[in-house]
């Protein structure tokens, strides 16, 4: 029998305002093939299932060390539970006996029908106010398969509104298949220059900006969606930059300013990595407030989303 | 423009208690007025008792209608009233401000009980504590309490009518089970209450036009072919004392301002006392005209009627459609006030449903914590023809409201799909400072939930319905709809279930022996099983309910609030008897959440995934989960829970509460449990605070429910267990067959005030209370504080003597609750991000 479940998924959250138009469910893909420096959810990076495990869920029984083939988990009644990250072979046996889900699969793979049946049930949310489904990520340009492909024409067919919150770094054509189902994109624009955009994302930025162009003239609604990060791009320069490709799309309706946070750092945490905002101080609120109002000045609507 | 940009740019993240955000803009004398009732702690009041004491000696050979009637014409007579120097709107149920009269009859056994007990004493009890002076004390020990020794309502119910087993099974206190699952003892020390007279008929003829109608069917009854003719005419003469008591009141406001004239120095205030001494000499006795009469008017009556009955929820009805009139004369039309000077009198009419405060046992105040009155107005809706009824005075009062944020009034907002979206968002805009008010009613699941209780009435009239109390649904001035006769807690039924009608916590044999669980080879069976006990208390809880009601109709009379209803005086019987039109007794059921994840876990873990046995699942919960913590996690973590809109979880709730309703209506079919008032009973899960109450008298269930843990509240998630989002924890709501309820219902959710920081997202928030029309619930609240905010006010309570929250399904001062009942509200689950 053919299965059908290819959709590889993070997490599906109901109810964003924040996503596009209206009231939205989020649907995050798991798997990406950028690397950015302050990226806040590692755990979206790769495509596999992957283990998370999370201390203050732990009620020490102790069942976790003992299922590990691996192992991978020591196990002791006054430390508790660690996890040797780098024995572990992602068989989630741990995850099988743990009764708290201390232990848990990351990811999950649906068929276009369940993903379906998710999306339709805010139904009556999306017709007042405007809203839809929002697909991000990871990457969710990245996961355009044929099943995805028919779950769009279905959403489009009956009036659920779709939109794609991008970084962008994907070949053209997957943006010629999506397009004629999507209502707007919300787009990453995280740096001007190619190098250091190479830098600190692992990428270039050059097949974004020629993706950006196409998607606007294509006439497609565009939200740039721009993380200030501090001491990376909390800098004239790089507003001015944002400020010039602005003033280059003509199908851009806001730009959202994304000032750095913090929030990741448990999800680093749980999949046995270190967080990368050691020593990493807040961005000026006042510096971005400021740069706000130049936008609103030169007639674009520009937010701070956070 | 520079104006314009700085409101745009407002840091979301700034938004905390309405206090930062915008600062009262209200006159300086309105703020006196706020600062009264915000900085007075409640207190005993003893002329009430006195002018009872008074009528019982000069008519103790009347019958006892006319000795209330009397009673109450002596404290309006002789009673304290005051007019501060910078009131217009005026009147006093209390002798001093947040002062709470003391009823003899109805408090002489707890009050008996309680004061100078070490810890229920009124003035260091944690909660609603009242002042007492050591005077006080000496005139309650040595006058006031051994005068009603003989006379109160509650020994002569408990001692003379009600048979032990009703007793031990329904009232715990004075029973032999304080474990019982029911609170049932709460019409001894109440009377009637929970109504909204007839204020568009008051305002449009005036008292004395309804004292000419009493006497015409006095004289009606006199000649008629009557049997019960003796007891009309008392009923009729005991009207026509009250009426002319509360007409005589009014003149001594008139009195009053006229006395002050002569003192005052200040020409502006003179003349404002001249007004009040015309508006009072007017109103209620003569048909109001300008909005100020209006106005003094409604609030005259309103006080009267609090002097009068002891119950609480004595609500306002549809304000916005009645008052409107008053407001286009005098501001548009005459325009002898602006706009401000409007809404100056509305705040103050505001202020005063605020200013006297009502006393209640130790563990009542527990049921209702945070002086909770109850005084609620209805806006919006639709007109008797299904049109939009939001007029320009429902958004005056909203601007009154948003700049006053006191306890009372609260606001019950009826929304449909023709509401005007502006003003939705208007109440929007109020919910998101964060007092836990105005709320929002769903009139498409409402007119369906009416419809169970007025089966004959066309729509037409169930659309002037109206909301009083906490949330229930009742149709105005013609019903009697006695909603706080009992509770009945799910969870402890079902907790008896699981122990073959055995208390968990005490081991007695309350309930029947219905049946070891350990035996019960499915779901089925534990079901039967649960009905049968679930039967016996609902049994026992009307058989209370009638005795106590039934001593209520030869004891209870409140002739002035049954003149200003509609059946009364058409029927000359009084609103105590089942007079009005339409009457009725509200049982309530709190814990449906919690019981009904109960049931979930025991599907899954016993039937479905065959995790545990029966034995050792109750040998887990005797436990409370000690050495059976990994099934515990399990069980919190991975069996579905109600509120997540998972059909499987909130079948179980369904389940109960269509089991509630379906018993309740065999028994309205059975005379013998019907008390004389007549009627029915119906049902909610509108309760006041029941974590207090009610957790700490039951023991650890499947589900994840510890020993003593507070239920959950209304028909919102256990707390913390709705991990899917405020659209899903609705939809599961919506499941249920509230229209089976015809009280309504009640939801609460909490947001944290991020989410309504900008206009975008209070647009969004309008938009996801519109969408809820299509698959409406009865009700939804909210709470917009975050944790951070109550936490800082928990430990200094201080600074945040004003800060209000919503407490199950009214509005309480947050600093006058107990830490457990704070630290519950603290734990709803919050939803934070979108």
């Amino acid at each position: 029998m053919n299965d059908n479940r290819v959709l590889r998924i993070l997490e599906i959250s109901r109810m964003a305002t924040h996503n596009g138009p209206g009231i939205r469910t989020m649907v995050h893909f798991k798997g990406c093939d950028l690397d950015c420096a302050w990226c806040s959810t590692p755990e979206s990076r790769s495509f596999e299932k992957q283990l998370s495990f999370l201390e203050k869920k732990c009620i020490r029984c102790g069942a976790c060390a003992k299922a590990c083939p691996k192992q991978a988990i020591a196990f002791d009644q006054n430390q508790g539970v660690s996890v040797k990250w780098k024995k572990c072979v992602n068989c989630f046996k741990c995850v099988r006996v743990c009764c708290s889900t201390a232990f848990s699969v990351i990811g999950q793979i649906y068929s276009a029908e369940e993903l379906y049946r998710e999306i339709i049930k805010d139904r009556a949310f999306y017709k007042r106010s405007g809203g839809g489904v929002t697909f991000s990520g990871g990457e969710a340009l990245l996961h355009i398969s044929e099943e995805m492909v028919k779950l769009l024409e279905r959403l489009r067919r009956e009036n659920i509104s779709i939109g794609f919150d991008t970084a962008g770094h994907v070949e053209q054509a997957v943006l010629e298949k999506v397009i004629p189902y999507t209502e707007f994109f919300l787009w990453d624009v995280k740096l001007i220059d190619d190098q250091a955009h190479k830098k600190y994302t692992g990428k270039g930025n050059e097949a974004i900006l020629s993706n950006l162009r196409y998607v606007d003239q294509m006439g497609k609604d565009i939200y740039l969606r721009c993380p200030i990060i501090t001491g990376i791009n909390d800098n004239d320069q790089h507003f001015q930059g944002v400020m010039d490709l602005a003033s280059q799309l003509k199908s851009l309706k806001e730009i959202h300013f994304l000032p750095f946070h913090r929030l990741g750092a448990s999800r680093y945490h749980k999949i046995g990595l270190d967080d990368p905002y050691h020593g990493m101080k807040d961005v000026s609120r006042a510096y971005i407030m400021e740069k706000q109002q130049a936008f609103i000045e030169a007639g674009h609507i520009a937010k701070i989303i956070g | 423009m520079e104006e314009k940009l700085k409101e745009k740019l407002i840091d979301p993240r700034e938004v905390e208690t309405w206090a930062r955000v915008r600062g009262r803009h209200c006159t300086d004398r309105v703020m006196k007025g706020v600062d009264r009732v915000i900085n007075t702690k409640p207190a005993f009041d003893l002329e009430r008792a006195y002018a009872d004491m008074k009528a019982y000696e000069a008519y103790k050979d009347q019958p006892r209608v006319i000795q209330r009637a009397r009673a109450l014409e002596v404290f309006l007579r002789d009673k304290t009233i005051r007019i501060e120097p910078d009131e217009l709107i005026v009147g006093n149920v209390a002798d001093k401000v947040k002062g709470a009269p003391f009823f003899g009859e109805y408090y002489y056994q707890f009050t008996a009980d309680e004061m100078d007990d070490p810890v229920k004493d009124f003035e260091n009890r944690g909660f609603d504590e009242f002042v007492i002076t050591s005077q006080q004390r000496k005139e309650l020990r040595e006058t006031i309490l051994p005068f009603f020794k003989d006379k109160c309502l509650q020994r002569h119910v408990f001692d003379d009518l009600m048979d032990k087993e009703t007793r031990d099974k329904t009232c715990a206190l004075e029973g032999a089970y304080p474990t019982t699952p029911v609170i049932g003892g709460l019409m001894v020390q109440t009377d009637c209450g929970h109504t909204v007279v007839n204020y568009p008929k008051i305002l449009k003829y005036g008292l004395e036009a309804i004292k000419e109608d009493v006497i015409y069917h006095k004289n009606q009854a006199a000649e008629s072919y009557c049997f019960d003719r003796e007891a009309k005419l008392l009923e009729y003469e005991a009207m026509i004392i009250a009426l002319d008591a509360a007409m005589a009141y009014s003149k001594r406001y008139a009195d009053e301002a006229r006395r002050q004239v002569r003192a005052e120095t200040d020409q502006k205030r003179k003349e404002e006392l001249l007004e009040i001494a015309r508006v009072c000499e007017k109103v209620p006795a003569k048909p109001a005209e300008s909005f100020w009469e209006a106005v003094q008017c409604i609030s005259f009556i309103h006080l009267l009627c609090w002097c009068e009955v002891l119950n609480v929820s004595l609500g306002f009805g549809r304000v916005d459609q009645y008052l409107y009139p008053y407001y286009v004369k005098s501001v548009h039309e005459d325009k002898e006030l602006t706009k401000n000077e409007a809404i100056e009198l509305l705040q103050m009419w505001f202020i005063k449903t605020n200013e006297h405060a009502e006393i209640y046992n130790y563990d009542n105040a527990q049921t209702q914590m945070g002086y909770q009155l109850g005084i609620q107005m209805t806006l919006g809706g639709q007109t008797r023809d299904g049109k939009d009824a939001v007029n320009e005075m429902s958004y005056v009062l909203m601007d009154a409201e948003e700049e006053l944020g006191l306890q009372n009034p609260d606001f019950g907002i009826r929304v449909f799909d023709g509401s005007d979206r502006n003003f939705i968002k208007r109440v929007a805009e109020v919910i998101r400072l964060g007092r836990g008010k105005p709320k929002y009613f769903y009139d498409n699941k409402a007119l369906e939930c009416l419809q169970k209780e007025y089966p004959d009435l066309p729509m037409e009239d169930l659309r002037e319905y109206i909301t009083v109390g906490c949330t229930e649904l009742i149709l105005p001035f013609s019903s009697q709809p006695n909603t706080f006769v009992a509770l009945i807690s799910v969870p402890k039924v079902l907790e008896l279930t699981l122990h073959n009608g055995k208390c968990a916590l005490t081991g007695q044999q309350l309930g029947p022996e219905t049946g070891d669980p350990r035996g019960f080879a499915s779901m089925d069976e534990l079901k039967a099983a649960f009905e049968a006990q679930f039967r016996h208390w609902i049994e026992f809880s009307c058989k209370s309910v009638k005795i106590q009601m039934d001593a209520q109709a030869e004891f209870s009379y409140s002739p002035l609030n049954s003149a200003l209803m509609e059946g009364p005086i058409q029927k000359g019987k009084d609103l105590c008897e089942g007079g009005a039109w339409y009457t009725a007794y509200t049982l309530w059921f709190p814990g449906i959440a919690t019981a009904a994840d109960a049931l979930t876990s025991i599907d899954t873990l016993v039937f479905r995934e065959k995790k545990v046995s029966w034995e050792e699942l109750i040998k887990a919960i005797d436990a409370d989960w000690e050495g059976y913590e990994a099934l515990l996690a399990y069980d919190i973590n991975q069996v579905p829970k109600y509120g997540n809109d998972i059909d499987y979880a909130d079948e179980n709730a369904c389940y109960l509460m269509n089991t509630w309703c379906d018993i309740v209506d065999e028994i309205n079919l059975r005379k013998d449990m019907l008390p004389k008032q007549g009627g029915q009973y119906i049902t909610s899960t509108i309760v006041g605070t029941p974590p207090t109450g009610m957790g700490s008298t039951v023991a650890a269930l499947p589900g994840g429910h510890r020993k003593y843990q507070p239920l959950s509240d209304t028909s919102s998630p256990v707390h913390g267990m709705d991990t899917h989002g405020p659209s899903a924890s609705v939809r599961s709501n919506a499941k249920l067959p509230q229209e089976k309820m015809s009280m309504g219902n009640c939801m609460n959710q909490r947001m944290s005030p991020q989410m309504l920081a900008t206009d975008e997202d209070i647009e969004k928030f309008v938009d996801y209370i519109m969408a809820i029309n299509d698959n409406p619930v009865a009700e939804i609240q909210f709470n917009v504080i975050s944790s951070k905010v109550l936490r800082k006010a928990m430990k200094d309570p201080q600074n945040y003597r004003d800060l209000l929250v919503r407490v199950a399904s009214y509005q309480a001062y947050f600093h006058t609750m107990n830490p457990a009942c704070q630290l519950d509200i603290i734990n709803r689950t919050e939803y934070q991000g979108w």
